[in-house]
């Protein structure tokens, strides 16, 4: 496994330019480019505060970065499992070509999440220096490790999708699903506060979403460091993927070459 | 629709090589030949890491370079500079041993200009220029050879052989698959007959040449049906 890990910080070159071109080339030919990363969330996030923040009555002003910063995180939770899912179909001809450890493609997936989810989260720093200036130096520490802690955190759950996907085609069309019923038990717009159920609430505590979206919203919606119970949930959760990603390696990446 | 009929077959389900035990040492250039189906690619493709072992193991001691299906793992939006890139650290390179090697690249491909367009705009003739270049730009210890030899169309042809002549001087071991006895004959000097996945023969040029003749014409003579039957001897050699 050690060496495993060796040939892949032998291929970051790869993994990087390969990344950067992915990103260059889904916005070919746009006007706009890169800045629709930020421009349709942030527009998503408007329209669902006028409506949600109408129905449940909530301030705006609080609850608009609530939900922005929530669609960001959810997005690269989600591109994570729905593009992981297909990392490994559409590297198929570089895995023909040469002989590289297949993580690297999962890697590569979670890198141009995290360098999308880094180019919309300026969106809400932006809003930040206007409205919550208190905020920003916190901010600028604790962001970067929360971003690494995203890509730690990502790149087993696009390496387990795309590996499961490869095998048994019909993964792909499950995690849709079940990404839609993870969205309704995660505070992605919900706000813990506003259910009284026990058993949501216990729910929300023990998703390991929930503490994910505290790594960026706990230092630039409210100024505050993460948690230990935060930082603990997510590296925890990290720690068994990863531990379910290497069995799912050792065991099954030789004769996944046959799946395609 | 659902799709519950009979299980599809699988590659898994291919016993593609049985039995194969090799020893390919320094200075040997090995010619891989057999009929379509017989397991040549696959060996190549098993020795470069690309196809794994269900039994047994193989030990590769050298920098392997691997020369097969050059137009495949392009990014067809990118340029052709792009490409070298992408492609030259896919082979284990870096940046900055690219860099230095990308004018040599683009001058050997002669695309010109169209370095700076996008490979879709390509033709097949300038993809295979481009590919062979990056491809060969790159030497190793070990090179594996899959039906290619040259590329391209007449006038890029002799640059193409000069190039590969190169490499294969260069190289401490060759393994060569081809159907084109005429240049494994010239730059082989031990042959190995494949079929259904066994070695038949393993020797000699010429005697292992000869052992495979006889059996496509053995085969040629025992039925009217010629489906499987190569052509012993292409017009055109290496």
């Amino acid at each position: 496994m050690q060496s495993y890990f060796y040939k892949v910080w032998d291929a970051r070159y790869f993994i990087v330019y390969l990344a950067i071109a992915e990103l260059k080339y889904k916005f070919r030919r746009s006007k706009l480019g890169l800045l629709w990363t930020m421009i349709t969330p942030l527009t998503l996030s408007l329209i669902m505060t006028f409506v949600l923040g109408t129905v449940l009555k909530m301030d705006m002003h609080d609850y608009g970065p609530y939900i922005y910063s929530g669609m960001l995180v959810w997005e690269f939770i989600n591109s994570s499992v729905t593009l992981g899912c297909t990392s490994l179909l559409l590297s198929e001809p570089y895995i023909k070509q040469y002989r590289q450890p297949f993580a690297i493609y999962a890697l590569k997936t979670v890198l141009v999440s995290i360098l999308s989810f880094a180019i919309a989260i300026c969106g809400l720093l932006i809003w930040i220096v206007f409205y919550k200036p208190a905020n920003l130096i916190i901010s600028i520490f604790v962001l970067p490790i929360s971003i690494v802690c995203l890509l730690i955190v990502g790149w087993p759950i696009a390496g387990l999708a795309g590996f499961t996907n490869l095998k048994y085609r019909d993964f792909g069309q499950i995690t849709t699903l079940g990404m839609q019923l993870l969205w309704y038990v995660s505070p992605v717009f919900f706000q813990p506060s506003m259910f009284n159920s026990g058993i949501l609430s216990i729910v929300f505590m023990i998703n390991p979403i929930t503490h994910i979206l505290n790594l960026v919203r706990a230092p630039l919606l409210y100024g505050s460091f993460p948690t230990l119970i935060d930082y603990g949930f997510v590296l925890g959760t990290a720690l068994v993927l990863y531990l379910i990603f290497a069995l799912r390696i050792y065991f099954s990446e030789k004769t996944l070459i046959y799946y395609f | 629709m659902l799709n519950w009929g009979k299980r599809t077959k699988l590659l898994y389900d291919v016993d593609a090589l049985k039995n194969v035990t090799l020893n390919i040492h320094e200075g040997e250039k090995v010619g891989i030949i057999g009929r379509n189906g017989a397991g040549k690619s696959t060996l190549l493709r098993a020795i470069a890491g690309i196809y794994p072992l269900q039994s047994g193991e193989i030990e590769v001691s050298g920098k392997v370079r691997s020369l097969f299906e050059l137009n495949v793992g392009f990014q067809p939006e990118a340029t052709g500079r792009e490409n070298i890139t992408y492609r030259g650290l896919l082979m284990g390179e870096t940046p900055k041993s690219l860099k230095e090697k990308e004018d040599e690249i683009i001058n050997f491909a002669g695309l010109g200009d169209f370095i700076d367009y996008p490979l879709k705009a390509y033709s097949a003739g300038m993809m295979v220029r481009l590919a062979f270049a990056i491809s060969t730009s790159i030497s190793g210890d070990i090179l594996l050879l899959d039906e290619i030899l040259a590329a391209g169309d007449a006038s890029f042809q002799g640059k193409a052989r000069a190039r590969m002549t190169e490499l294969i001087d260069n190289a401490k071991i060759i393994i060569l698959v081809s159907h084109n006895m005429q240049s494994v004959k010239k730059i082989c000097n031990r042959a190995i007959y494949l079929r259904d996945g066994r070695v038949i023969t393993d020797g000699p040029v010429e005697d292992v040449i000869q052992v495979y003749r006889e059996s496509v014409r053995d085969d040629t003579t025992r039925t009217d049906n010629t489906d499987n039957a190569d052509p012993i001897d292409p017009a055109q050699g290496w």
